[in-house]
């Protein structure tokens, strides 16, 4: 068994019609080694990744794996040369057991026959978890039970259980694979990674560039399909990753705080009076006043996520009572909020916001199509529908062909852009956000920034949820720390006397 | 935003993570428009073979024979494809025309014309709204539901007619269906295009109609966007009901007598005529005027094989395979990793 292994990019292009997702690309990263890759949305990252993995087939280029040549574009045979992707879309079967998508397609490689050979799955499978620190999830657990951060680490279990199976050490790529983790568990993915670097060669991507500064010893700087640099990672600053990246410097005011102003008066657009909701929160109370960025702060299952849906009416409270403008609502629903300009931003843009198959434009104007609806005749006024929602589109630069192309071929961080958008056309009161900046680049994550800033100073209450401490920090007025379903703090955050992370996380765990 | 214009298509499709790739702009057209262009070809191949194997089928005569065809299924159609555009499907439609039918024929000499078209519109726009119930308040597949629902209703019209055909007196049905208020053209077809263009005008510009693509599109996303979804489905199936109900007086007063389950054998030729057209059984693709076009697809194909004396048994087979043919070409993949 060779004790490293090198994977070799050379020359790899790759083009869609007369797009170049991928220019002339070379790479190599060794056992021992984990390289971080970054880049903005649509430089070419998830292009790589899947070249690597075998999922795209380049038009040029080849891959070796320790001097062989690797055939590209086989995901089975790339996997059988030791090569496993951790992606951002799950991958595993949901009514299957744990151990079962562990050694999923690799079953032949444990011994015995039937239940002989189930007992050594679940055996191994719990061995392996033991292992990587992760007892909290049982190999026999369906994974369709297992909470979306839990079933992340289960799919890197699934790329560290090939290492253990094949006979050269592996080649683990990692995309994004913290974007849905809460703190904890990417300390547990860290360490994780720390403990096996030595075993194993890691390609690690990812939009947040302390987790990568932290991880890699050598970057690999991305920028439209091109490598721009790689840079070993020893005193490099974020700006200068930013100015890389996007080709010029990450502006020094990122949240803008010199723009921040606080409440603008003391009567809160919305109260939570003693909510409960079983199994996320109990008996908390929030308000949130014109002009105010509250932030709510916790590990994913505080109950933070689930606060933002009630105050949004996507979820009801067990007890306790929402006052809405000093009146007390019994039903508070979606529908109800929205004509009350409490607007809610959810977190899975796919699941949560968007009709893939319909139009940018329909897709933005779904949020005001009560105001588009003419008195006489009930109809739509379609020309109004245009009017309201071009203009909106040009000041939030979401790039798209035209508004008729349907949102699904836009990228990501577009696609939020124009949830957005479908907002700003009806007056806005309260601004329910929910990891507004999911999965987003750098540069998009600044203009929604910019934007949230604006609706604050034009009076707007804005109730932000995010996995993403600096960014709470950055932006709110005020936080309160959740834990278990609890308040555990209210933090003020003025613009001249930020809290730092520490203050905040001691009251998360 | 103009001087990044040449980038910002390289942008769009280089991400691949949220975008499904469009491997050239050619056939991004094609797949923009397939849906669309499909049963168009299918219908210039038809009439193109059809008239060249037999000229007589290019005729006045001809015509007229696929408008009186059309007029029936289309409505019925046209009461499915609400139903697959939320994301569902109604398998009833066509037992409930058969019902409303029978009932059609049953009450017309007692009731009057007018007070008995109202009773079997209700009818049918009650069953559908059971069906809804069951289907959104107990959360039971619609398929399931319109498919025991199908069942029901067969008993029930057998129940009243006594399994034979109901015959009736009043001559109104002959006039509002066989005459013509625009020469060439029979009541009944004219019902079908003003219905039709009434329910394309509802899809596209009313907020209900973008309401019924985004239900059909996404349903959470379209309860988060303060859609309210159960209302939306509730007065979808109950709008299918009504409209097959008439889809079934046209069919007693073309026949001049209620045929029990008389609109029964033509459910595959209603779904046929849907997706031809392009409305996606997945639901939040296509619409009624996709459907008027399959229906004439549907229909000029089984004219001209009859005017072409392609056995019965054979048309069943064609008639089946050209269904599963118009699902395989027009269902939308991106949307589904695995078909079960």
């Amino acid at each position: 068994m060779p004790s490293t292994s090198t994977v070799k990019l050379t020359g790899i292009s790759k083009s869609y019609g007369i797009v170049h997702a991928l220019r002339d690309v070379s790479l190599d990263v060794s056992t021992g080694e984990v390289l971080g890759l970054i880049g903005e949305n649509g430089a070419g990252k998830s292009t790589l990744i899947g070249v690597l993995s075998g999922t795209v087939r380049p038009d040029e280029g080849t891959m070796t794996v320790d001097g062989t040549h690797a055939p590209l574009g086989d995901p089975r045979r790339l996997s059988a040369m030791g090569i496993s992707v951790v992606a951002q879309e799950q991958a595993l079967v949901e009514p299957l057991r744990v151990y079962e998508n562990i050694y999923l397609g690799r079953e032949a490689l444990v011994p015995g026959r039937g239940w002989s050979r189930a007992r050594r799955l679940r055996a191994a499978a719990s061995a392996l978890l033991h292992d990587l620190h992760l007892d909290e999830i049982p190999a026999d657990a369906i994974v369709a039970d297992l909470s979306y951060p839990q079933r992340q680490l289960v799919e890197i279990a699934k790329a560290f259980a090939l290492a253990r199976l094949t006979d050269r050490p592996p080649v683990i790529l990692l995309d994004e694979p913290t974007s849905a983790l809460s703190e904890h568990e990417v300390d547990l993915l860290f360490s994780l990674i720390e403990r096996w670097r030595s075993r194993v060669a890691f390609i690690y991507v990812s939009h947040i560039l302390q987790d990568v500064l932290r991880l890699s010893s050598r970057l690999l700087v991305l920028r439209d399909g091109k490598v721009i640099d790689t840079v070993p990672n020893d005193g490099i600053t974020d700006s200068r990753l930013h100015e890389l990246m996007v080709g010029r410097e990450r502006s020094v005011d990122y949240y803008r705080e010199d723009e921040q102003r606080g409440a603008s008066s003391a009567e809160p657009i919305m109260r939570v009076i003693g909510g409960t909701k079983s199994g996320a929160f109990t008996d908390v109370d929030v308000a949130v006043r014109p002009g105010e960025i509250v932030g709510l702060a916790g590990v994913i299952g505080s109950g933070k996520s689930e606060l933002a849906a009630v105050c949004a009416g996507a979820e009801g409270l067990d007890s306790g009572s929402i006052v809405v403008d000093g009146t007390r609502r019994s039903r508070w629903t979606v529908a109800q909020a929205m004509r009350n300009g409490v607007l809610y931003v959810p977190p899975e843009r796919a699941n949560d916001s968007l009709f893939t198959t319909m139009s940018v434009r329909s897709n933005i104007s779904i949020g005001f199509l009560d105001l588009l609806t003419s008195r006489w005749s009930r109809l739509l006024r379609l020309p109004t529908e245009r009017s309201r929602t071009d203009p909106r589109t040009k000041r939030l630069r979401v790039k798209t062909e035209s508004l008729s192309t349907p949102i699904g071929e836009l990228s990501g961080g577009n696609q939020q852009k124009a949830v957005f958008a479908r907002w700003l056309g009806r007056d806005c009161r309260l601004l329910v956000l929910d990891d507004p900046t999911r999965g987003i680049d750098v540069g998009t994550r600044e203009e929604i920034y910019e934007l949230i800033r604006d609706l604050a100073g034009s009076g707007v209450g804005v109730l932000l949820c995010t996995e993403s401490l600096e960014e709470i920090i950055g932006l709110a007025d005020r936080i309160l720390v959740l834990k278990d379903g609890h308040v555990t703090a209210e933090i003020p955050a003025p613009a001249a006397a930020k809290p730092s992370e520490v203050d905040i996380v001691r009251y998360m765990m | 935003m103009t001087q990044s214009s040449p980038r910002l298509v390289k942008r769009q499709t280089g991400d691949e993570r949220s975008s499904p790739r469009s491997p050239a702009a050619a056939s991004t057209f094609l797949d923009r428009y397939r849906n669309i262009l499909i049963p168009i070809v299918a219908l210039i191949v038809l009439v193109a073979y059809f008239g060249a194997q037999n000229p007589a089928f290019i005729s006045t005569g001809s015509a007229q024979n696929i408008l009186r065809q059309m007029a029936f299924l289309s409505i019925l159609a046209l009461a499915g494809t609400f139903v697959i555009l939320i994301g569902g499907i109604d398998l009833s439609v066509a037992a409930n025309a058969s019902l409303a039918g029978i009932l059609i024929a049953k009450w017309i000499d007692s009731l009057g014309g007018p007070l008995a078209i109202v009773l079997v519109l209700l009818v049918g726009g009650f069953v559908g709204l059971v069906n809804g119930i069951v289907t959104t308040l107990l959360k039971v597949p619609s398929f399931l539901v319109t498919l025991g629902m199908m069942s029901i209703l067969d008993g029930v019209s057998n129940t009243i007619s006594k399994g034979g055909p109901v015959s009736f007196n009043s001559g109104l049905l002959n006039t509002l269906v066989n005459t013509s208020t625009i020469p060439g053209l029979p009541n009944g077809a004219l019902i079908a295009i003003v219905l039709a263009v009434g329910l394309t005008a509802l899809v596209f510009a009313t907020s209900y109609g973008r309401h019924l693509y985004a239900v059909g599109g996404n349903e959470r996303a379209a309860r988060l966007s303060g859609v309210r979804v159960r209302a939306v489905k509730l007065s979808v199936f109950a709008l299918a009901g009504v409209i097959a109900a008439v889809a079934g007086i046209i069919l007693t007063g073309q026949a001049s007598t209620g045929v029990p389950l008389g609109a029964d054998p033509s459910l595959l030729n209603s779904i046929a005529a849907i997706v031809v057209g392009g409305t996606a059984l997945s639901g939040g693709v296509g619409g009624p005027h996709r459907t008027m076009l399959g229906t004439l697809v549907i229909v000029i194909l089984g004219s001209g094989m009859d005017i072409t004396s392609v056995g019965p048994y054979t048309q069943l087979i064609v008639k089946g395979a050209v269904v599963i043919a118009a699902v395989a070409i027009t269902i939308d993949r991106r949307r589904y990793g695995l078909i079960k």
